[in-house]
């Protein structure tokens, strides 16, 4: 990873004042830049994963259809076959090819329950561990994880959400550094990183250095949490926009092939975004898939949907694999709910939401292998092993992390919170 | 009620002497306070000021501190404007201020302000966030009519007494009164709803109570239920969205079979009862709020039993219980916003800190008994005053910033909230309207010339026009709502379709006004104030950017720092849109026939709303003599990515 040159830049805020103004540089600037407590280090034995990819499958995917087949029952599954996978006790279904030969490195959770049922309430219990409230915003996983372990590379954020909205980054009530930064599109990167058309180099060093001069002045005659901590982001966005790893949000600087590997799609290329983005050490990158929630023609929806996402998923896998990086990047992919395991056959075989049962996937970050954790009953309806809530996958990314789930954080109005909440962890998956 | 006593007591000051001289400059209004009238004229106003510097100014000698120097003339007004028009001054308005000799042009312009579209502008900004409004509830329920009875609330003025009770007490449907959008606001949510109410007018959290008895306060779970018990039975929906929603599944399954069989279905007919069964079935808060509650099935503390009915009684203030056959849902409001001292004293302290900049107790939605918060009888007083003026906000406002307090020289350390002005004013950073204000005034000048958010003449739904010489809103909301079975209820969707509704439609262009015309609202596109785009605007517009809030929860705007902001500002929106754009306003006043001094001090009071220091002119006018013209946009980029920018002294 390339660190942060701090005397190079420096430098170059140093002179830009000198040559152009004859001034020096601004005693403040100093002190920022050595700054790095992002958040606590909470670090409990054990945790191997560094970062986070999670794969936001966003509208409720079936798991009948994915990850929990029960072939054989019309009723349920119509024609769908399940297949066999590289791993021996893991069966997906016919729409996943791709990731049944990557099942080796999957640890398929089987027994997935959440206690929402519409899909904004699903998305915020999931991405948070708690329910909606008007009186208080939690932070979503991103700023939790961040917050509680800091950031792995002082150059880039610490938080990336790729497809999800604004929605998905929010800090709650931790601060705004907390934040995920939204991008809409892989493709487009992070915005405004370069100079403005017309400005150059020197123009930009000549207004940074005229800023200091105001700012030195002001900095003179208060002192104030809140100007430090845009003196720090102004340092930062500096860092960012000189950052030899701002190359990590060009997906273009990836060979073709990797890029058709992954699939033209938006969510395959956001995989590959992430996949940058963690080897260029950011903490957590959340990519979100849309288009599950087939209320009518299921298998016509969910088919082109799971398409998508099987060729991105095992591309990623194979990616963070080969690139030695999947031990310690925990690959989440989680939904909000499943759905209804029985066919409603007046809506041309559609599937209604189902929070009662449904799957979800990890790999890597130490999780053990080709593997499966929990069971749901012959046609898919009940949880008969091992039932984990949101709540304790939650608690289970943060395990994975080396996270003390159970640290309290309290809200500036003084309430306590948990990462999970109330989750356990699972610990025998690793 | 006020205490006339401390005002014949105060000492002369220079206040004192203003007086005469002020008496034709201050607006006179008679206030009906607590039954007692009261005429808040200029006499009573600078004494009432004066009455809250004087306790102020006890409470900060008795720690042994010096009372704050007034601040100079330039910080003064980019303070008052800031805070009462939401904005920086432009040049012109600085000018025209420093050119004005009048010993009182400090009370001359914070008159003016308060009385201008500014204020009302910035009022409807504070509103907005404080009530959560979006431009729609959900999907395709219109916030619209909510949005405007807000705004109608704020440009009238509407006390505060009213406005909160009329919130809370609303009840039928959104198309006939706005306000009920208070309660759609929180459709599936009520028992948290009813937690916001508390919160929110009377600064007491209950919402933990909902499931325990609250860690920090004195709310119990039982007092939760009983306050619940009030609005039980009312909910945020209609007769008509039951029978709809049969219809769109019907309907829908209907569909199914046609497509299957290999036909294409018409499907008008399906988004019309989907569509209206949104605009007509979810806009309406309705019920019979019976007074009794049953205790959730885990209630687990030995003064009740799960599942137990209990009826209803306030848990502080004054103790009304709940009555049977009564309007308990309008009590309720009553008690929340009549005689209730939290109410009074939260809204004065709210107030306190939208012209203090600091509060007098933070959380300013949890209330602190007077006796308790930093100086009791500044609290105390306050909470009179807000009686006095009768819950006016427009002139408790103007009391406040009459006050030299408000004139105070800026803190120059940062100190906690519980220390507030003791040192002078805290520094605090813009919000994210004041930014985006104050960038649309550089760019294009007085920002209330722009345009305003305008009301569509008509809308739509699955081909049906609502609107002047299409259908009248109120009577279709009346017609739908009346309908009680399923059958008929096709029936007349198919008569809107088909055009066929009779006795429905009405060619009174007037009649219409007063219906939909004013309920269907659209935001300008580009250049105009916060208060009049898309509330909240979309995530990646430099109001968001900077905080605006995203109405998820009360009061939810903030002025943290992040990467974005930075980079728009640096190399976004502010550089491509101001500083790059010759044609901006700002760039009005620097021309050829000024020296470059001039045009350097121009652009310093256009955005700093101060002078250059010499210093500052001489390494800047280097910066023109070295890049020539170009050099402006250079100064204008650094002036405008200055932290100095973003703060409000």
């Amino acid at each position: 990873m390339n660190q942060y040159d701090e005397l190079t830049r420096r430098k170059f805020m140093t002179n830009a004042a000198q040559t152009y103004l004859g001034v020096s540089l601004a005693p403040f600037l100093s002190t920022a830049l050595t700054s790095s407590a992002f958040g606590q280090n909470n670090n409990i034995p054990g945790g191997k994963a560094k970062s986070v990819i999670y794969l936001n499958m966003s509208g409720g995917m079936s798991h009948l259809d994915t990850f929990d087949p029960k072939p054989g029952n019309k009723e349920y599954s119509g024609d769908l076959k399940a297949i066999k996978t590289k791993a021996d006790g893991i069966r997906l279904s016919e729409y996943l090819p791709n990731t049944a030969k990557i099942a080796d490195k999957l640890c398929v959770i089987n027994s997935m329950s959440s206690t929402q049922g519409a899909h904004e309430a699903g998305q915020y219990l999931l991405k948070t561990s708690y329910t909606k409230r008007g009186t208080v915003k939690h932070p979503t996983m991103g700023a939790w994880v961040n917050k509680m372990k800091g950031r792995i590379n002082e150059d880039l954020p610490g938080f990336i959400s790729i497809g999800g909205g604004n929605s998905s980054t929010t800090p709650g009530f931790f601060s705004a550094k907390f934040a995920g930064i939204p991008l809409g599109s892989a493709a487009g990167g992070l915005e405004n990183t370069k100079r403005a058309y017309g400005v150059s180099e020197n123009d930009f060093q000549r207004r940074l250095a005229l800023a200091d001069v105001l700012n030195q002045n002001f900095h003179d005659q208060f002192t104030h949490p809140a100007i430090d901590q845009y003196n720090d982001l102004y340092e930062e966005a500096i860092r960012v926009m000189q950052s030899e790893d701002l190359k990590a949000f060009d997906i273009n600087q990836e060979p073709q092939k990797i890029k058709q590997e992954y699939g033209t799609h938006n969510f395959g290329q956001g995989c590959l975004l992430a996949r940058r983005l963690v080897e260029h050490g950011v903490r957590y990158v959340q990519v979100t898939l849309n288009g599950w929630d087939t209320h009518y023609d299921n298998f016509a929806g969910t088919s082109s949907t799971a398409a998508t996402m099987d060729k991105a998923y095992a591309a990623l896998i194979n990616d963070l694999s080969s690139k030695g990086l999947l031990e310690s990047t925990l690959v989440v992919l989680s939904t909000e709910f499943g759905r209804t395991p029985k066919l409603s056959v007046s809506r041309k075989l559609g599937r209604d939401h189902y929070p009662a049962a449904f799957s979800s996937v990890l790999a890597g970050g130490g999780v053990k292998a080709g593997t499966k954790y929990g069971e749901t009953n012959g046609t898919g309806e009940k949880i008969t092993k091992n039932k984990v809530t949101v709540l304790d996958l939650n608690a289970t990314i943060g395990h994975a992390l080396g996270i003390n789930t159970q640290t309290m954080v309290t809200s500036p109005d003084g309430r306590p919170f948990r990462m999970g909440n109330t989750g356990k962890p699972i610990t025998s998956i690793f | 009620m006020l205490n006339t006593s401390n005002l014949s007591i105060i000492k002369k000051t220079p206040h004192s002497l203003k007086l005469c001289g002020l008496i034709a400059i201050l607006s006179a209004i008679t206030a009906n306070a607590q039954g007692k009238k009261v005429t808040i004229d200029s006499n009573f106003k600078l004494k009432a000021a004066e009455q809250i510097d004087s306790l102020i100014n006890q409470s900060i000698s008795k720690k042994g501190l010096p009372i704050p120097e007034a601040t100079n003339d330039e910080k003064y007004l980019r303070r008052i404007y800031l805070t009462v028009a939401g904005r920086i001054p432009s040049l012109e308005e600085i000018i025209r201020y420093k050119k004005n000799r009048s010993p009182y042009k400090r009370e001359i312009i914070a008159q003016q302000l308060i009385n201008s579209d500014g204020y009302r502008s910035s009022m409807t900004n504070y509103f907005f966030d404080l009530l959560r409004v979006n431009e729609k509830f959900e999907r395709y329920i219109p916030g619209a009519p909510y949005q405007k009875w807000i705004r109608d609330s704020v440009n009238s003025n509407k006390k505060w007494n009213e406005f909160a009770h009329q919130l809370v007490s609303s009840q039928g449907s959104i198309w006939n009164n706005g306000a009920v959008g208070y309660h759609i606001r929180d459709r599936g949510m009520r028992l948290d709803g009813m937690a916001m109410s508390v919160r929110l007018f009377n600064g007491t959290s209950m919402e933990c109570a909902q499931c325990h008895d609250h860690p920090h306060n004195e709310i119990e779970r039982m007092d939760f239920y009983k306050l619940a018990a009030f609005s039980e039975g009312m909910e945020p929906t209609s007769g008509a969205a039951k029978i709809l929603g049969k219809l769109v599944s019907e309907e829908r399954n209907r569909n199914y079979a046609i497509q299957t069989a290999g036909k294409r279905p018409n499907k008008a007919l399906f988004q019309l009862f989907k569509r209206t069964q949104e605009v007509f079935g979810y806009t309406s808060f309705i019920g019979k709020a019976k007074g009794t509650i049953a205790l959730p099935k885990d209630y687990q503390y030995s003064d009740g039993k799960p599942k137990e009915v209990i009826s209803g009684v306030t848990p502080f203030e004054n103790i009304v219980k709940t009555k049977k056959a009564e309007n308990n849902h309008s009590d309720f409001s009553t008690w929340l916003t009549t005689n209730n001292k939290r109410f009074t004293n939260v809204i004065a302290n709210r107030m306190w800190k939208r012209v203090m900049g600091t509060a007098i107790y933070e959380p300013v939605d949890e209330f602190v008994d007077p006796k308790k918060t930093p100086s009791p009888k500044l609290t105390a007083y306050l909470s009179e005053l807000m009686l006095a003026v009768d819950y006016d906000l427009k002139e408790f406002q103007h009391i406040l910033l009459l006050t030299q307090t408000f004139g105070a020289e800026t803190s120059e350390k940062s100190v906690r909230a519980k220390y507030y002005l003791q040192n002078g004013r805290q520094l605090n950073r813009m919000t994210a309207e004041q930014i985006w204000d104050s960038f649309i005034t550089i760019k294009e000048g007085n920002p209330d010339k722009l345009p305003k958010r305008s009301y569509e003449n008509t809308f739509e739904l699955s081909n049906v026009r609502f609107g002047p010489g299409h259908l009248d809103v109120v009577k279709i909301n009346k017609a739908v709502n009346t309908i009680k079975n399923k059958n008929e209820m096709r029936a007349y969707m198919e008569e809107l379709l088909t055009g066929k509704a009779k006795g429905k439609r009405n060619n009174n262009d007037d009649m219409m006004m007063m219906s939909s015309e004013e309920k269907n609202t659209k935001a300008p596109s580009t250049y105009s104030r916060a208060s009049e785009l898309n509330s909240p605007e979309n995530a990646n517009h430099m109001l968001r950017k900077f905080g605006q809030s995203d109405r998820a929860i009360i009061e939810n705007g903030d002025s943290e720092a992040n990467v974005p902001q930075v980079l728009s500002m640096l190399n976004g929106y502010v550089e491509k849109v101001i500083v790059a754009d010759r044609s901006a306003t700002v760039y009005s006043n620097i021309n050829s026939k000024n020296s470059v001094e001039q045009n350097i001090t121009n652009l310093f009071l256009s955005t700093l709303t101060r002078e250059p220091s010499d210093i500052e002119l001489t390494l800047f006018k280097g910066e023109i003599e070295s890049q020539g013209e170009k050099g402006y946009k250079n100064i204008l980029s650094a002036l405008l990515t200055s932290r100095e920018f973003i703060f409000v002294q």
